[in-house]
């Protein structure tokens, strides 16, 4: 029973979970490691080419460009190589400019988390009350009004999305700039303004998924025992829709809540392009193009580790939400 | 009526074994206190044993060891004298069909995607009894004999009532000629008035086809109806055994005496 | 001198599910009522429309059920269960439990804190003094260590501790009427006995009537002192136990006496009800509920609906069979 381990007991039941976590985590990261090099050698391109031209450049040069880029060496070589330098926390430099890997994604990570961080708030604003609203009056006109708005959120592409609101907000009430991006250290007012559009279009395509998820879970609570029983001890409508239905509710929300934070990076891979936001997507799809291993490697890698946290982000939400959670790991 | 022996080809040879001999045993997982310990039980052929107990007294987890679900981890299982630990693959094969199980929750416990005739039949397909039309002639014969229409054949389990299905369930595990069935609870999902046709089925059945019946069942009164012989088990022991009679007008273990105080609320009211 | 006003009366309830205006009714014309401190069964089986019933007087029918006839009174007052002020009145005047106690508390919340939320609903306590009647409530129905156990989760407890938070929950407030939808059927034997001695203490004690759902005539014999045989949605008999079980009129009653395998003595058949009850009723369609499945039925049951009449000192049937003579004629 749950209540009969002791304090001391569950703190090593955490440690040992967290310890479980961590090596999880190690396996996933060699494991994408692993694939993002042996994809990027089988993509056809030779970066040595793409960078200097295929007509301007002798044998010899070729030849050294290659042996300075370590890319003389076997594939296996190659590969123990990176990995080693990954485990040191060396991610390479860059082919083109030769600037470190950590240094790009270190600059272009504050934009994409904010973007990221902006737009889940948005469709969790969003998803909220509009989700609970929906449940309540389940299969009138306002809930399929509702549904109707969430539906377009999910099936519209984001461009198109980010297009409408560029001409609402930036051609026609010429409130907001059309794209580009200032640091938040710079000019806060500036950074809002410019990242709210982006995070607007990608806050409205999350939020439709996440009033889809909530209507549906509060409609199933609404529907179980526990409700009833709260009715029956004469608790208001509203303690019975909050206290009980959307607290069970939250526990299936936040599984979708942390996909659609894996969700957000992809997204943000067209977002970036649109707005010309400096962030990893942008970084990622430039590079990409430019067959500059490293840094995608280093991005792609960056992007894994970040979809590991939310998932253990989203069981640390679980012990939080779900005492039956907390029950069986203390088990 | 055929006789369970025309498909299992006869249990002459073992006619002196018992059906079900249990025999110390203990079933565990881990460093937890056992589900079951030292059970000892005999089903003589052709005989019915009750099984009473509550939920976690480990009955589940007995009729579970005796069809090869859950290993043991001491003691013995022999079934018509044959030590199930020590079978061979086509031993195992024939223990699979001449030991059957009908389970409690009618509902569950048959493929919504098959019909029902389907169902009944896919013991004989799997144990690779009979050619196609001998099994459609053997099904209407289980229909028939479980006081179906032969055209429920052709249905699905959603459009059966919680009895029929029951009764389907009851068929296939037939269907096989098994010899020896365990019945987990059997009524205990079915409308009070439905429970009686489905008692009264396995009674019948029982007779006429010489089975023998393992019946798990929480329900005194029904395990009165049904049983020759009660065993009680508690926390994963037996605690009392013995003719019907005796262990229910004189008692001996406490747990017993409570059961049947406990009974006494669900039993046919004196007026009755 | 006239009778104190029933604790609960009911008249000609009906209730319907579907769409308004194309709705079934799977209960029609129940009436009975419960002196204060009394205690009513209400017997059937499934689809008999007991539980329906139940959530009717309670207003927690669910959604797409509706009551379309009937008027329901609590101690003389006549209510509108599905109306705004049943708010006040649930878990005040009248308080439910459930069947299943695994799903009927709130799997997140603890134990007290959904207790308190009972006992806040009626009252202006404090915080603190209904988190100390909350344990006194735990320690009334013999949970050990109250205090502590306060703070335990749902999952922690076993059904039958869960049947007796429930009980706590259910009568905080000393209600006039506990409605108790068939609270035994999913736990053990020896746990039924247990938990339904202490709903029959606690009821005493707090001079609560007690409507009892249950498909089982075993119970109601140990436990109340008036008993309604619901069948298909209608009322098949209705009256003091003693009489009905003792003597059962109806067919249907009797059939469901005979069905019951007997504890203390040996009997080699049973004699059981043919067919299987429908579960989904058609209440307001003319003749019998029962006539398909009844040894006796006539044509007549099976197109006009027999009347609710009288059948013996208290008791009342509807059957055509009772009918010829008043003198003890038809099956009495």
């Amino acid at each position: 029973m749950g209540s009969g381990a002791s304090r001391q007991e569950r703190g090593q039941a955490l440690a040992r979970a967290a310890a479980r976590r961590l090596f999880d985590l190690a396996v996933v990261m060699v494991g994408v490691a692993t694939v993002v090099f042996l994809l990027l050698r089988a993509v056809p391109g030779d970066p040595v080419l793409i960078l200097g031209g295929l007509d301007t450049l002798d044998r010899d040069v070729i030849a050294r460009a290659r042996a300075e880029m370590g890319l003389d060496r076997s594939l296996v070589e190659q590969y123990l190589i990176w990995l080693g330098n990954m485990v040191s926390g060396d991610l390479g430099r860059s082919l083109r400019s030769g600037v470190p890997v950590t240094d790009l994604i270190l600059r272009a990570m504050p934009p994409t988390f904010q973007l990221g961080i902006m737009a889940l708030v948005i469709g969790m604003v969003i998803s909220v009350p509009l989700g609970v609203a929906a449940a309540r009056r389940a299969g009138s006109p306002a809930d399929l009004g509702i549904t109707v708005f969430a539906i377009l959120g999910i099936s519209t592409p984001p461009f198109v999305i980010a297009l409408g609101l560029v001409y609402l907000f930036a051609v026609e009430f010429r409130l907001l700039p059309v794209a580009g991006y200032v640091a938040f250290a710079d000019d806060p007012a500036g950074n809002l303004r410019a990242m709210a559009m982006p995070a607007l279009t990608l806050g409205l395509v999350t939020g439709g998924v996440l009033v889809r998820m909530m209507r549906r879970s509060v409609i199933d609570e609404l529907g179980e025992d526990y409700v009833r029983t709260a009715r029956a001890k004469g608790v208001g409508e509203t303690a019975v829709v909050y206290r009980h239905a959307v607290r069970n509710a939250a526990i299936p929300y936040v599984t979708i809540l942390g996909l659609e934070a894996g969700v957000m990076l992809s997204g943000a891979v067209i977002t970036e392009t649109i707005f010309a936001i400096p962030g990893l997507g942008r970084l990622m799809i430039d590079n990409i193009n430019a067959r500059d291993y490293p840094v995608v490697q280093g991005t792609v890698l960056v992007v894994a580790l970040v979809y590991v946290l939310i998932n253990a982000g989203v069981d640390g939400m679980y012990r939080l939400l779900d005492p039956r959670v907390r029950a069986g790991a203390a088990r | 009526m055929p006789s369970s022996g025309a498909v299992t080809g006869g249990r002459g040879a073992l006619v002196t074994a018992p059906a079900l001999a249990v025999e110390g045993l203990t079933v565990g997982y881990g460093r937890a206190a056992p589900v079951l310990q030292s059970v000892t039980l005999t089903l003589p052929q052709g005989e019915t044993l009750g099984l009473v107990g509550e939920s976690g007294s480990g009955k589940t987890t007995l009729a579970r060891a005796v069809v090869g679900l859950v290993a043991p981890t001491a003691g013995s299982i022999r079934v018509f004298g044959a030590d199930i630990a020590a079978l061979d693959r086509a031993g195992r094969a024939l223990l699979r069909r001449r030991v059957q199980m009908v389970f409690q929750d009618p509902y569950t416990s048959l493929d919504p995607t098959m019909t029902v005739g389907e169902a009944v039949a896919e013991p004989l397909v799997v144990h690779g009894l009979g050619g196609r039309a001998e099994r459609a002639a053997w099904v209407d014969e289980l229909m028939r004999l479980v006081g179906l229409d032969a055209s429920i054949a052709a249905r699905f389990p959603a459009e059966l009532s919680g009895g029929q299905r029951q009764r389907v369930a009851i068929a296939r595990a037939l269907a096989p000629a098994p010899a020896l069935v365990i019945c987990d609870e059997p009524v205990s999902a079915l409308d009070v008035s439905v429970q009686a046709q489905i008692l009264n089925l396995l009674k019948r059945l029982q007779r006429e086809l010489g089975l023998s019946l393992l019946f798990v069942s929480h329900d005194l009164s029904v395990v009165r109806f049904l049983a020759q012989r009660i065993a009680v088990i508690e926390g994963g022991r037996i605690v009392e055994d013995g003719p019907r009679v005796a262990v229910l007008d004189r008692p001996q273990h406490p747990y017993t005496r409570a059961l049947i105080e406990a009974a006494r609320l669900r039993a046919r009211p004196a007026g009755g | 001198m006239t009778a104190p006003a029933p604790a609960l009366s009911v008249e000609g309830l009906r209730v319907a599910v579907g769409p308004p205006g194309r709705g079934r009714a799977v209960v029609g014309d129940v009436a009975f009522a419960i002196p204060p401190g009394g205690r009513l069964a209400i017997v059937g089986e499934s689809g008999s429309g007991k539980s329906m019933t139940a959530l009717a007087v309670a207003g927690l029918l669910p959604r797409g059920a509706r009551q379309t006839a009937g008027q329901i009174a609590l101690g003389g007052r006549i209510v509108d269960p599905a109306g705004p002020g049943m708010a006040r009145i649930r878990g005040r005047e009248i308080a439910m439990i459930f069947q299943d106690p695994m799903s009927a508390l709130n799997p997140v919340m603890t134990v007290g804190a959904q207790l308190v939320e009972a006992i806040r609903a009626h009252s202006a306590m404090s915080p603190r003094a209904a988190r100390a009647r909350a344990a006194e409530m735990l320690a009334a129905v013999q949970i050990p260590r109250p205090a502590e156990r306060l703070d335990a989760w749902p999952h922690e407890f076993s059904g039958g501790m869960r049947q007796r938070v429930m009980i706590a929950m259910a009568l905080t407030h000393r209600p006039k009427l506990l409605i108790a939808d068939e609270p035994t059927t999913a736990l053990d034997v020896t746990t039924q006995l247990q938990i339904l001695r202490l709903i029959d203490g606690l009821c005493r004690e707090e001079g609560s009537a007690l409507m009892l759902i249950t498909h089982d005539l075993g119970i109601v014999e140990g436990f109340c002192d008036s008993v309604v045989v619901l069948y298909g949605g209608r009322m098949m008999e209705a009256g003091p136990v003693a009489a009905v079980l003792g003597r059962p009129r109806h067919p249907y009653t009797r059939g469901l006496m005979a069905t019951i395998p007997p504890l203390d003595r040996d009997v080699d058949w049973l004699d059981p009800i043919p067919g299987e009850p429908v579960a989904t009723p058609a209440a307001d369609a003319p003749g019998c509920p029962f006539a398909p499945r009844c040894g006796l039925a006539e044509a007549r049951c099976r197109t006009v609906t027999p009347a609710w009449r009288p059948a013996g000192s208290k008791v009342a049937a509807s059957c055509h069979l009772l009918a010829p003579s008043p003198a003890g004629g038809g099956l009495s």
